[in-house]
């Protein structure tokens, strides 16, 4: 497990810096893009297994929930299979990717309102095997941490759709103003003002969650 | 107003310094820091994308629209050779001949071109049994259609009386020259006797006068 855990990181930390080392060589992105094009899915599946773990934790940010996190993933990923033909080198391939995820999460979420209180079930904990536990050397500090780290899910969860995906990108994929304005399509002055106003959304959550549960 | 609106855009707000302010940044990096893995692999995505290339890419238009209008011309060209292979219905065609004369264009009812006999539309039986009934009804309808008087129909009667005493005189006469003339022509052959019973049963005093005379003229050919 820790293995794989190990692993994944790896892969991870390559996904972040992937689009720079990869750019310009025969492994790139955009290079595989290509080779899948003429039909090599081998080289689609390097381009799954280098960003899957991106697209999965994107996915389940914007969704709460780990089971719709990983059909988001592949309903992800096999839409960029299906839609290969329309990807522009204009953009990067991440770029093009994380605007399919968020538009995935983003419709789900629309059309999820009724699971609304099962995810806040889940959130709280009633459903706390689903999640991964992060284990911690302080006690206190462990479930303090944990304690905080639940009511902003909560929060990011009772948030619109498109005030959390502005989180999900700035504050927790830690993505940059420009790419940001392309995943969503508008300009970095718009990513700003968006990112700001959902900064304000998630601070009035956060207050109104701790005022109901102290 | 304004410049704070700019001021806001311009800068990027911390999270503040408060309670709340601390909290969103804790939980935010609790979050980043989550280590997520999803259990997708490669064999889940090659399967769906299997069965989505088997179920088929979406269809254009006039992909289906092209098997449905095969569909629907199979079907209008079934039903009109079922309709044609049943029994036919009359139709009741206006001859020619009975057609009013409707205006056509500048010419006149003397110039609207007359179809000869021949092509004039026959009229079918039940056409014909129609107009019979028809006309039947209508004489029901209007009761007797003879105009005649009391005192014609009486004199009509009386010379019809007349006209048969005579030709009760006079046939028997007319038998006996008839039977004359043939005695004296036997040499002439059959086809003129013929010819004569044809007219004699043409003749007003019937058919038992054509009888005798038929026998007559066998006995006299020799038959």
């Amino acid at each position: 497990m820790d293995d794989r855990e190990a692993k994944e990181d790896k892969v991870n930390a390559a996904s972040l810096v992937g689009n720079v080392a990869h750019s310009g060589s025969m492994d790139s992105d955009e290079a595989l893009v290509r080779q899948a094009r003429e039909g090599d899915f081998g080289a689609f599946e390097r381009l799954f297994e280098r960003h899957r773990v991106m697209v999965y934790r994107i996915a389940y940010r914007m969704t709460g929930r780990k089971d719709d996190a990983e059909d988001l993933t592949q309903d992800a990923f096999l839409k960029a299979y299906q839609n290969l033909h329309r990807y522009r080198d204009e953009a990067r391939f991440t770029t093009w990717l994380v605007r399919i995820v968020t538009n995935l999460a983003t419709d789900r979420a629309r059309m999820a309102n009724r699971r609304h209180s099962l995810e806040q079930q889940e959130a709280t904990g009633a459903l706390d095997w689903m999640t991964v536990g992060n284990a911690q050397e302080d006690p206190a500090e462990n479930l303090e941490r944990e304690r905080v780290g639940r009511l902003i899910r909560i929060a990011l969860a009772e948030l619109p759709p498109h005030h959390r995906t502005m989180i999900v990108l700035r504050d927790l994929e830690e993505k940059d103003y420009q790419e940001i304005s392309q995943i969503v399509g508008t300009t970095v002055g718009g990513v700003k003002l968006r990112v700001l106003r959902a900064r304000r959304a998630l601070r009035d959550k956060v207050a109104e969650l701790m005022k109901r549960t102290p | 107003m304004i410049g704070r609106w700019l001021r806001e855009r311009r800068e990027e707000p911390a999270w503040g310094s408060d309670e709340i302010g601390r909290v969103v940044k804790m939980g935010l990096d609790s979050l980043r820091a989550e280590s997520l893995s999803p259990q997708t692999g490669i064999e889940h995505l090659r399967r769906r994308i299997l069965a989505e290339s088997l179920r088929g890419a979406p269809r254009t238009p006039w992909a289906w629209s092209v098997p449905a209008a095969a569909s629907l011309f199979l079907l209008a060209y079934w039903l009109a050779g079922s309709v044609r292979s049943s029994q036919p219905v009359p139709v009741l065609e206006r001859p020619v001949a009975s057609a009013p004369n409707e205006p056509l264009g500048i010419a006149g009812p003397e110039e609207v071109p007359r179809f000869p006999e021949s092509a004039t539309h026959v009229r079918p039986d039940r056409a014909v049994q129609f107009a019979a009934v028809a006309r039947a009804d209508r004489e029901e309808r209007r009761g007797p259609t003879n105009l005649v008087s009391v005192e014609e129909s009486a004199l009509v009667r009386s010379d019809a009386a007349a006209l048969a005493a005579q030709a009760a005189q006079e046939g028997p006469a007319l038998i006996q020259e008839e039977q004359a003339a043939l005695s004296a022509q036997t040499e002439d052959g059959d086809e003129e006797q013929i010819v004569l019973i044809n007219n004699t049963e043409d003749t007003e005093t019937g058919a038992a006068a054509a009888v005798e005379l038929e026998t007559s003229a066998n006995v006299l050919v020799g038959g």
